[in-house]
């Protein structure tokens, strides 16, 4: 069960691999990270790589090169030969999922703004949520990021959400995000097939 | 209630006005089973009021001369592509501000990637426009005294006669402009949809006649500080009818802007028959109190088919008390149960109008 010195490998996903020479594996202190007080505990994972598997004993393991050890590093000791282990890696560190804010919709509008006011603008709103009926309302230009202020102008498109925001510290506060939408360019096919459905409005439309 | 479904005689006149539901409307029996509907309205229910409405009569929808939309303002439009679509022995009418070709590329440039729901009333346009186009047909365009429709008299049928009575030459200049300025923002660097018309200086006002019953439909035109605009224009034009009209839907929902009080000295009989809807979504309702109170000073007839206030919502309480801390005010676009007002008379002038309403309506006391 050697191990060279401690390196980092990136797998290709959130793990990271810490191999670990031997006196940590023993239990030195040199990477505490590393070194839970109870392996298997605490969100780390002891693996290693089976020697049948593994191609070389010195290349970096594969990931599916990987076994991991569920049970305390003593107890899988006593039951695995080191005729069967290339290499003991460990910890794979799995740090816990950060807790990250969740916002929790309760409903939602899509709005349209349809002229300015002091200080705001009035807006008919449509609900996305449900089936609700569409409904007028004035917004302070307050509830409006600053990025988006620019943004806001007669007929501008926004959508708005009210609910609650979890944080990761599990506070729950009340949410409102006005969003304006930034609507895509007409193409220059967009302007042509506009300008041949007013052609056809014109050739049909004959007066009488 | 069975006379409510009992369509009216060949010789009554009926004017009953819907709403507001997604829109409103007025229905018009013009004498000898012929029909008018002025905007259009979508019920509580999803479908047509007017259509519904003449269903419950027993009247088909080939029974409609001529469709008017007054105004191109989403209030007034809902359902009305599927109104078109229906009564197809139908013509319609719209306000000469929307001929120019500017609009119908404002319809087609806006509706042609919606992308949103927020269309206003763009898209109702456009498949109108599909459905007359698959037609051939022309709609009539109204302006400042043009008869839109006339039966002649004859033995034993009375005559009708309708006549536009705006928009003036002056206001469908002004609508063009805005028009234009509306298609600059389609092109302008952050694209946008087009906005609910915050005004209407190109609404067509109706003067209707049967036999010696006239009507005068305001719809929302306002008074303007300029002669040859809004309400001004229509009382200073020299063809303007002498009659005097026993019924009035009262312009502009019953506002200060559409009240000229020479459309009630000169264009009214003594104590008129009024009708009119509430207009809920802007910031302050309409008709306000003060409206009221003068609308009641002029005539003790006025019907209103639902009285101003708050529509209210059905939805989660913490919703409800969120979205009113983060706005200045909130209220539903349109109330969920809207009423019905309507009006019948003999187009001979022998007895007085019957009132029957339903719904929300109200008389304004």
């Amino acid at each position: 069960m050697s191990v060279t010195s401690a390196e980092t490998v990136d797998f290709g996903h959130a793990n990271t691999v810490w191999y670990l020479n031997r006196e940590q594996i023993l239990g030195g202190d040199r990477h505490p990270l590393a070194f839970p007080e109870r392996p298997g505990s605490h969100g780390y994972y002891w693996h290693y790589v089976d020697d049948a598997l593994s191609h070389s004993s010195d290349a970096t393991p594969t990931a599916h090169e990987l076994r991991p050890i569920d049970v305390s590093l003593d107890a899988w000791r006593t039951e695995r030969s080191a005729a069967q282990v290339r290499r003991v890696i460990g910890p794979i560190v799995q740090p816990p999922m950060p807790k990250i804010d969740r916002s929790i919709v309760l409903q939602r509008w899509e709005g349209r703004v349809d002229y300015l006011t002091d200080g705001g603008f009035v807006a008919r709103l449509m609900d996305l949520t449900g089936t609700g009926a569409d409904e007028d309302a004035e917004f302070p230009l307050d509830e409006i990021s600053p990025m988006d202020r620019p943004l806001v102008q007669e007929g501008a498109v926004f959508y708005w959400s009210v609910g609650y925001r979890d944080s990761a510290s599990g506070q729950r506060t009340r949410e409102s995000v006005v969003r304006f939408r930034r609507l895509p360019h007409w193409s220059k096919a967009d302007r042509q097939e506009a300008d041949r459905r007013v052609a056809r409005w014109k050739e049909r439309l004959t007066r009488p | 209630m069975s006379d409510w479904l009992e369509p009216p005689e060949p010789d009554e006149v009926e004017v009953t006005l819907f709403g507001p539901g997604k829109g409103e409307c007025v229905l018009i029996h013009v004498g000898e089973a012929e029909w008018i509907v002025v905007d259009s309205c979508i019920d509580d229910t999803g479908r047509s009021a007017p259509l519904n409405y003449l269903g419950s009569l027993g009247v088909g929808v080939e029974q409609i001369r001529l469709i008017v939309a007054s105004h191109w303002h989403d209030d007034h439009v809902g359902g009305l592509a599927g109104l078109v679509d229906s009564a197809t022995a139908a013509r319609l009418v719209c306000s000469a501000a929307l001929e120019p070709d500017e609009f119908l590329h404002l319809v087609s440039a806006a509706d042609l990637r919606p992308m949103v729901k927020a269309t206003s009333g763009v898209h109702e346009f456009r498949r109108v426009l599909d459905c007359l186009s698959e037609r051939e047909v022309y709609p009539v365009y109204a302006s400042a005294d043009r008869v839109l429709y006339r039966r002649p008299i004859s033995i034993g049928s009375s005559h009708c006669e309708v006549i536009s009575l705006s928009p003036s030459d002056a206001s469908s200049h002004d609508a063009l402009q805005g028009l234009r300025k509306l298609l600059e923002q389609q092109d302008a660097t952050q694209r946008t949809v087009v906005p609910r018309p915050r005004r209407n200086p190109a609404a067509v006002v109706l003067w209707i006649s049967v036999g010696i019953v006239h009507v005068l439909l305001g719809s929302d035109l306002e008074v303007d500080s300029n002669p040859a605009k809004g309400w001004t224009a229509v009382l200073d034009a020299i063809s303007r009818p002498t009659e005097r009209a026993s019924v009035f839907k009262v312009a502009h929902h019953g506002s200060v802007n559409g009240h000229d009080p020479r459309v009630w000295t000169d264009m009214l009989e003594a104590d008129p028959y009024c009708v009119l809807t509430p207009y809920l979504s802007g910031a302050t309702p309409i008709p306000r109190p003060t409206d009221m109170d003068r609308l009641v000073s002029l005539s003790p007839n006025i019907w209103i088919t639902r009285r101003p206030g708050t529509p209210s919502v059905r939805r989660d309480s913490r919703v409800d008390r969120m979205a009113k801390e983060v706005t200045r005010w909130i209220r539903a676009s349109e109330p969920q149960n809207a009423g019905v007002v309507r009006l019948r008379r003999r187009s001979d002038g022998t007895d007085d109008w019957r009132v029957h309403s339903s719904g929300s309506a109200a008389r304004l006391a």
